[in-house]
């Protein structure tokens, strides 16, 4: 695991976790329900500002958010130079 | 209805709910008794739903996502014996169950059942069990207008949600002047996008059902993406949709609206917060062929007031939100200052009271909060009759016709359409060992309405962290009413008075 992923695994942990058990990041984030209509914004706002990403609207689809490693690979194609 | 390209005619609707209140009928549910359902939006939630009523059943939708000790609150609160449930969901009823509940059957929607998970020694009905009975419709469980169909729990400000009772014939109402106003007819292909536990879902059900319209499920995954909420919009045609506004915001903001053809949408309805009219703005230039409408009221009340959105309230230099308008067929609303006085003049505002059949009938097993809202109407001295007072602050707009909302005279707020009593959130903290202090502001939020920000002073030595804190919250409330951020302070400021000083918080949060 690379350090974006690894930051962004600690950011859900912190921000979304809430009471679930640490072992639901490694599964599907949208089917365990870690991330919600609000967390995806949070969530967005947080990758943009951390990374230097532009996230476009055609990348909220649920494919770019089910895991940490699929967020990481958004994350990596979109950071502008 | 159609939920993810699986369908259910009429035909088989009828006959599968005449087999779950069969079922039900055995595990004991009689008329009045309390059933909950606890699933995610599904076909099995429709069905659960029309299955409970012709057994004669009061429902009562349990947020899915709602932490275990919430959920065994309200299953003791309105005495849950049968509780209609999804086998991944087991579980989660186990746990709940563990904390004390009167469970004493668990009727499963699917065929999925996985042994071993459930609470030993309670009854168990298996999906195959139900689809055994008889397809036939039971005598008539005897119900009349005035029996509860269902018990939605929403926030209370003393710590423990409330179980608001509607009557049969508060939904009579509502659908009735909803299929009149808004011409819902078998051509019509409306989203169910709300949660059940959320009022806004009985437009969606009833009132398609009621016109023979096609009720089209979105799955809870799909709604948090609005480039795939809008496609599903297209690809199904929809006709009809009716959701709260942060949704629609995100879907102008995000949804690319301008890429997708929503020529069928004709109608849109939107209740719950306040809708920024920036955003409704764009969203009309979107989609112009479309009607829209503001619809308004607390749960207590269903829908009682509404607004259609004319031109002239999209100005570019409007920016007051859209008018919440006037009562709907069949209630009257009335306005009260704060000497008591009726408020007939434009520019001047009260408390907003609702009389009529859409009231509902108090909050379950609760007379005193019961008392506080739901009061005898002095404004109607002939004959006794419930009103209920709504808590929210309106003004009569200029013309003199149209209500439009000012504010809360209470602590209670939205965020995301859902209604947020502060208080409630402060229980609990309260209760935790490490909190001396605690105090929880809305920060408003185009977007969302409102973010929740806690301020905590802790007990000194006690060590606690923000992290134990937030965990505590969501092991007690459900995640809409997590707050966002939690500051650690010495101590609060005060009041002249020692009271908190809200405003000041809110304040120090505004950029």
């Amino acid at each position: 695991m690379n350090n974006m992923e690894q930051s962004i695994k600690e950011y859900i942990a912190q921000e979304f976790l809430h009471d679930k058990p640490n072992n639901v990041l490694e599964g599907n984030l949208v089917e365990e329900g870690v991330i919600d209509s609000l967390g995806i914004m949070t969530l967005i706002a947080y990758v943009e500002k951390q990374f230097g990403a532009r996230i476009k609207p055609e990348d909220v689809v649920v494919e770019n958010f089910e895991s940490v490693a699929a967020i990481a690979r958004l994350v990596g194609q979109r950071i502008v130079a | 209805m159609r939920d993810q390209g699986e369908g259910l005619t009429y035909g088989q609707l009828d006959r599968l709910t005449n087999q779950v209140a069969r079922a039900l009928w055995s595990a004991g549910v009689r008329r009045g008794d309390r059933v909950g359902i606890y699933v995610h939006k599904s076909l099995a939630s429709i069905v659960s739903i029309f299955g409970i009523l012709k057994a004669g059943g009061v429902y009562v939708p349990l947020d899915p996502n709602a932490p275990p000790v919430r959920l065994a609150y309200i299953t003791r609160n309105c005495d849950i014996r049968v509780l209609l449930t999804a086998s991944d969901k087991t579980g989660v009823v186990a746990a709940f169950h563990e904390a004390g509940t009167p469970l004493t059957t668990v009727v499963l929607t699917d065929d999925e059942a996985r042994p071993g998970v459930l609470p030993q020694a309670k009854g168990l009905i298996t999906w195959d069990e139900v689809c055994a009975q008889d397809e036939r419709p039971l005598p008539p469980a005897g119900a009349i207008e005035t029996d509860l169909a269902y018990i939605l729990y929403t926030s209370g400000s003393t710590g423990d949600p409330k179980g608001v009772m509607i009557a049969h014939r508060t939904i009579f109402t509502f659908t009735n002047w909803c299929h009149e106003t808004f011409q819902i007819t078998p051509d019509d292909r409306v989203t169910s996008h709300a949660p059940l536990h959320f009022d806004l879902s009985t437009f969606d059900i009833y009132v398609t059902i009621k016109a023979g319209g096609t009720v089209v499920l979105v799955p809870e995954k799909l709604s948090i993406f609005p480039v795939q909420f809008v496609q599903l919009l297209q690809e199904e045609r929809i006709t009809v949709t009716y959701l709260v506004p942060s949704i629609l915001s995100l879907m102008v903001n995000y949804g690319q609206l301008d890429r997708c053809n929503l020529a069928a949408l004709r109608l849109v309805l939107f209740a719950g917060e306040v809708f920024p009219v920036k955003y409704l703005r764009q969203l009309i230039a979107a989609v112009p062929q479309a009607d829209y409408y503001n619809l308004y009221g607390p749960t207590e009340t269903n829908v009682c007031t509404y607004y259609k959105i004319q031109p002239g309230d999209l100005a570019p230099n409007q920016t007051q939100p859209v008018p919440i308008g006037v009562a709907c067929a069949n209630m009257e609303v009335f306005v009260v200052d704060d000497q008591g006085r009726l408020v007939t003049h434009p520019g001047r505002e009260g408390e907003l009271w609702v009389r009529g059949s859409c009231v509902a009938q108090g909050y379950w097993g609760d007379p005193e909060k019961t008392a506080g809202n739901f009061v005898r109407n002095p404004y109607q001295p002939h004959f006794d009759e419930i009103a209920y007072r709504t808590g929210d602050i309106v003004v009569l707009d200029e013309g003199g016709l149209n209500w439009r909302y000012v504010g809360r005279r209470d602590h209670m707020i939205k965020s995301r359409g859902y209604r947020i009593e502060l208080g409630e959130i402060e229980a609990v903290l309260y209760t935790h060992a490490g909190v001396k202090e605690a105090a929880v502001v809305a920060i408003p939020d185009e977007l969302i309405g409102n973010r929740l920000k806690a301020f905590i002073v802790p007990v000194e030595g006690d060590g606690l962290t923000v992290k134990e804190l937030r965990v505590y919250c969501s092991t007690h409330l459900p995640g809409y009413m997590v707050p966002e951020s939690i500051e650690f302070r010495p101590e609060l400021p005060k009041t002249s008075t020692g009271k908190v000083n809200r405003p000041l918080l809110v304040g120090s949060q505004e950029k």
